[in-house]
């Protein structure tokens, strides 16, 4: 099962260049396999098991550098979320 | 259900969970924000370009299960034949390049040297030839010499011989006449008394 991203959030819309920036910055501050996890999965869509098999790794250890890339990702993006969604309740009201 | 039998992350990231899972998210209020705060990073994440992907593992998939180059060039009995000849080429040609030039900076000096050191035992040779030619006509001519007075030597000797011999057959012949002449005379001197 596949869950779309969130579109009615307005905290990437409101600053889709700052939130671009702030993402490119938190992905720099992972580790490469992390960054390397995150690339797999987010963005060209492999499953744990098929990342496994690509990285030679058991699906824990997939599992573990996924899921602490994104805790670190969710921390950094939270504040630039914070605002974002203020904001869009700001418009709304 | 426990929220902590939930993996709301795997849930978030599409990853098929247990069949319970999606009805206690929705009914759970702080899964439901978990999932939430997810899919706001995910949604975060697809906000930027198209990313490269990472060389390390841009050919990965279809390459993972390969053998390493040196697992191939070691299978590879060829390669290694190629290996090796390229290796024994290069030696050669270390060694090709380095030898001359030890040897590139002498050869006038080794080419006179040469024809002193020849021209040097030319001449000593021919002094050694020379000196045993002279040594050995003058052995000749000693050795005539020392011959040709022997030969002298010897016949003044045989000379000496045959006088004394004459000298004393005419000594006898001389008495055996001288006492002929004596009988004769007293024959005379008693027959003319």
């Amino acid at each position: 099962m596949v869950t779309e991203p969130s579109t009615d959030g307005a905290s990437y819309r409101m600053y889709p260049m700052e939130m671009s920036l702030a993402v490119e910055s938190a992905l720099k501050r992972l580790t490469a396999d992390q960054r390397e996890a995150v690339q797999l999965k987010v963005y060209q869509g492999f499953k744990f098991d098929e990342m496994a098999e690509i990285l030679g790794c058991p699906v824990s250890t997939i599992k573990s550098r996924l899921y602490t890339a994104l805790d670190l990702l969710k921390e950094s993006l939270a504040p630039l979320q914070a605002r974002g969604n203020e904001a869009a309740r700001g418009s709304v009201s | 259900m426990n929220c902590s039998a939930i993996d709301v992350k795997a849930y978030a990231l599409g990853e098929a969970g247990n069949p319970g899972d999606a009805a206690h998210i929705e009914s759970c209020g702080n899964c439901r924000e978990e999932l939430e705060r997810l899919q706001a990073t995910h949604a975060a994440l697809l906000m930027l370009p198209e990313e490269e992907i990472p060389r390390r593992i841009a050919f990965v998939s279809d390459k993972i299960f390969e053998p390493r180059w040196w697992q191939r060039i070691w299978r590879s009995a060829p390669a290694m034949g190629f290996a090796s000849a390229a290796l024994l080429a290069g030696a050669i040609l270390v060694h090709a390049y380095s030898r001359p030039a030890a040897v590139a900076t002498s050869p006038a000096v080794d080419t006179a040297r040469i024809e002193q050191r020849i021209e040097s035992e030319v001449a000593r040779r021919v002094d050694v030839r020379v000196s045993e030619a002279v040594a050995k006509v003058t052995a000749d001519s000693a050795e005539r010499q020392a011959k040709a007075a022997r030969l002298l030597e010897a016949a003044e000797k045989k000379f000496a011989l045959e006088r004394q011999s004459d000298i004393a057959m005419i000594q006898q012949t001389a008495r055996y006449w001288q006492d002929k002449f004596g009988q004769l005379m007293q024959a005379s001197n008693r027959s003319g008394l």
